[in-house]
């Protein structure tokens, strides 16, 4: 299975190769007959790259240490699903899944090919070719993951998957973040094959948009999903610590956002053309500079799994994308001149120009704060490190910011709106945010971003519910109807459902603002250590220690704790939590596994540090962290609105109405 | 012969077949086309028909003012009539 597997992916090479090739002619020429061939090597690549993932799982599922990544990262004690998973525990094969991802992409774009248009295709499929070459060149001659074991004998057993990794958030978190990325690179196939053809109509941005929504919500999965195994898994209490490799992926989910908003100004006003094309070039570029980052091992990171020198080779295939990028916009630029230019400031093209730069703004800041270290040290000789603090400080007040033009930007008219519909329209929901700013400090909460945080999200609340009562109203007047105003609303959404399912992300966005920002101002944490059956009590939690005690099992040996967890005012009892501390043998590594009772309120979230040395008194460290919950559930919302917007409407048949229409104009 | 090297050797062979096949034998250029260009002409047309319900909740709502209402209307009628056209002479 290991020459099938190695072979399979050096064919692969060959086929994206002369998918690059062929592409690269087909589009010049013109000709039908090698586009079709393009399709068909495509495919074939994405065959090949599929039999290779599978060959290596097949490796991983049957414990055969001839091959020296199956031996590095597996055990025959491991769960056959962390076994499979343990595909993408290191370097190897995490660039095989990436190969895998883009190259089934590839293919869905060479399935599709014969519907694009015909100038286009060829050089789409030209430049996804060249994504999936890249990534194939490096795993074929760089990280093979088929390399057989230089040893005198095969070893009876393997080195075993990092413990940190054998959680099941881990066994989804990297896929569905190498989705996000991956899926990027055919919006950006798109973009350099309109610039490649000059084909720079509106047609590029109408066919991207899905692959465009679906990449920007698998990152949004992936990046939520790596917070959640943050959560459970590292015991700090915390689901995001702007750690180098967290914020390698948040850059592309930035400027991926930024792009789907500006993409709405080009489809309604040809603006922002170049400025488009260079956020998804950019996005593109940030999702290879993340590679760069995670694989180089130029910054420090929680992330150590797969650090390797193969990151500078990342660098030079970014700098030959942008090269490209930029010669061809120079190229191309007398097709990019916008068709008209902003008219006011006071006008939804304008805010969405300016959500874009707040959005860059915070990405640029990111970005600044996760290369400082390695500039400080390349000017001064030493390392200085931006931490938390820097980041927070930084980005707390653009995204206030960000909250703000989300409330404002949609609800603005197109071209200039007139100051009196703009006071109508936001009037209401402001005083009403006043009000409320006014109730959390007379509550007692008096930090300025919490109650602004808390305010702002109450503001954009009210404006979007604002609008879908405008839009029912309308709806009831033009309809001359006496429907039911929930039904009414049921119709005007379904007749309206991209607009909506984008407002249902945006509320999504404010669920999770709400949580951040009550987990990060009213969070309390505790170290403290307790005997068997003395309580303490932490706020409206009493917790009792009922039981502490050793065990072992193949895999490990653990400590393990009983902790009862009771009201303080009536005594009822609402939990059971049972936190461990793991040491794995092969490794030699400790692992906390943290116990959380998760509530509609508040997290609370306990970690066993261990024993003290008289070997009775439990270390524990206790978090309360309020309205945690609450930040997966907006996640999940704002994954719904997502599918709510992909899903392709089909336009009834030809009605008599519309028919009035056209006769008339 | 081992069998991964009689896989390799037939999946090489039949994806050589696979990819060669369009070069020799030679398909019909202009029907494709056409279909390409019909495809490309419903897409169109759906999304202008999204386009002109978004417009008109958009005037009704009042986020648009009456002169840019009427000039993107006509605008979009326009070319979906032009659309229509097209798609029915192309049958």
């Amino acid at each position: 299975m290991n020459e099938i597997g190695h072979y399979s992916a050096c064919l692969a090479w060959f086929l994206s190769l002369f998918g690059v090739l062929a592409g690269l002619y087909a589009g010049y020429s013109s000709k039908r007959r090698w586009f079709l061939s393009v399709i068909a090597s495509t495919t074939g690549a994405s065959i090949c790259v599929t039999i290779a993932t599978f060959a290596l799982g097949y490796l991983f599922l049957h414990d055969d240490y001839t091959n020296a990544y199956v031996w590095q990262y597996s055990n025959k004690d491991m769960n056959p699903i962390y076994k499979f998973t343990a595909i993408w525990g290191g370097m190897d094969g995490s660039m095989l899944l990436w190969c895998f991802m883009l190259s089934v992409s590839s293919f869905l774009v060479a399935f599709n090919a014969k519907s694009y248009p015909r100038l286009l295709a060829p050089w789409v499929l030209a430049v996804a070719n060249s994504s999936v070459l890249f990534f194939l060149t490096i795993t074929v001659f760089v990280t093979n993951p088929f390399r057989f074991l230089r040893a005198p004998f095969i070893p009876p057993d393997g080195n075993g998957l990092n413990p940190l990794l054998q959680n099941p958030y881990m066994a989804i978190h990297p896929p569905m973040l190498y989705l996000g990325f991956t899926t990027h690179a055919i919006p950006f196939a798109f973009c350099l094959g309109a610039l490649l053809s000059g084909q720079l109509s509106n047609d590029w941005i109408r066919l991207i948009r899905t692959w465009t929504l679906a990449a920007w919500g698998f990152l949004t999965c992936g990046i939520v999903l790596g917070g959640y195994w943050a959560y459970i898994e590292l015991g700090w209490g915390g689901f995001w610590a702007w750690d180098p490799v967290e914020n390698s992926s948040f850059l592309p989910w930035l400027t991926s956002t930024a792009f789907l908003h500006s993409i709405m100004v080009q489809e309604r006003k040809n603006m922002l053309k170049i400025w488009n094309i260079w956020l998804m070039i950019v996005t593109y570029g940030l999702t290879v500079f993340g590679t760069f980052l995670t694989r180089s091992g130029v910054v420090q990171s929680v992330h150590a799994f797969a650090s390797t020198d193969v990151g500078w080779v990342f660098l030079a295939y970014l700098a030959l994308l942008l090269l490209v990028a930029i010669v061809l916009t120079i190229y191309r630029r007398s097709a990019l001149r916008p068709e008209r230019k902003i008219e006011s400031l006071l006008s939804r093209e304008a805010f969405f120009l300016l959500n874009n730069l707040v959005l860059l703004s915070i990405c640029f800041a990111v970005l600044w704060g996760v290369l400082f270290p390695v500039l400080s040290e390349a000017v001064t000789g030493q390392k200085q490190a931006v931490g938390i603090p820097f980041f927070n400080a930084v980005n707390v007040p653009l995204f206030l910011l960000l909250i703000f033009l989300m409330g404002v930007g949609p609800l603005i008219a197109w071209r200039r709106a007139a100051p009196s519909a703009v006071a109508r329209t936001f009037v209401w929901p402001f005083l009403l945010a006043l009000g409320i700013a006014i109730l959390l400090v007379w509550a007692g909460i008096d930090e300025f971003y919490p109650v602004l945080s808390y305010a702002l999200c109450f503001f954009v609340f009210m404006t979007l519910m604002g609008e879908l009562h405008r839009g029912v109203r309308a709806q009831k007047v033009s309809a001359a109807a006496a429907a039911p105003y929930l039904s009414s609303a049921a119709r005007l959404v379904k007749r309206h459902r991209q607009r909506y399912g984008g407002y249902l992300v945006h509320f999504g966005v404010l669920v999770m603002t709400v949580a951040i920002t009550a987990s990060m101002a009213h969070k309390f944490e505790k170290d403290f250590g307790l005997k068997v059956g003395e309580s303490k009590t932490f706020r409206r939690f009493t917790l009792t220690l009922e039981d502490v005690h050793e065990g072992t099992t193949p895999n490990y040996a653990a400590l393990y704790a009983t902790v009862k967890v009771r009201l303080a005012n009536s005594g009822q009892e609402v939990a059971v939590l049972k936190p461990e501390m793991r040491s794995y043998f092969r490794n030699q590594e400790s692992t906390t596994e943290v116990a959380i009772k998760t509530g509609i309120r508040e997290d609370l979230y306990l970690v066993l540090a261990g024993l003290d040395d008289s070997g009775t008194t439990a270390a524990l460290k206790i978090f309360i962290n309020p309205l945690q919950v609450w930040l997966w559930i907006g996640t999940l919302i704002m994954l719904v609105g997502t599918g709510v917007v992909i899903v392709p409407v089909r336009q009834p048949a030809r009605s008599p109405a519309l028919q009035g229409i056209l006769e008339t104009s | 012969m081992a069998v991964s090297t009689l896989f390799t050797a037939l999946l090489t062979v039949l994806l050589c077949w696979y990819i060669m096949r369009p070069l020799i034998v030679s398909g019909e250029e202009s029907a494709a086309a056409r279909s390409t260009e019909r495809g490309r002409m419903l897409a169109r047309k759906e999304q202008l028909l999204q386009a002109l319900k978004d417009l008109d909740l958009d005037n009704q709502t009042g986020k648009i003012s009456t002169e840019d209402y009427i000039g993107s209307r006509s605008q979009m009628t326009s070319e979906l009539a032009e659309l229509y056209a097209a798609l029915d002479s192309a049958g």
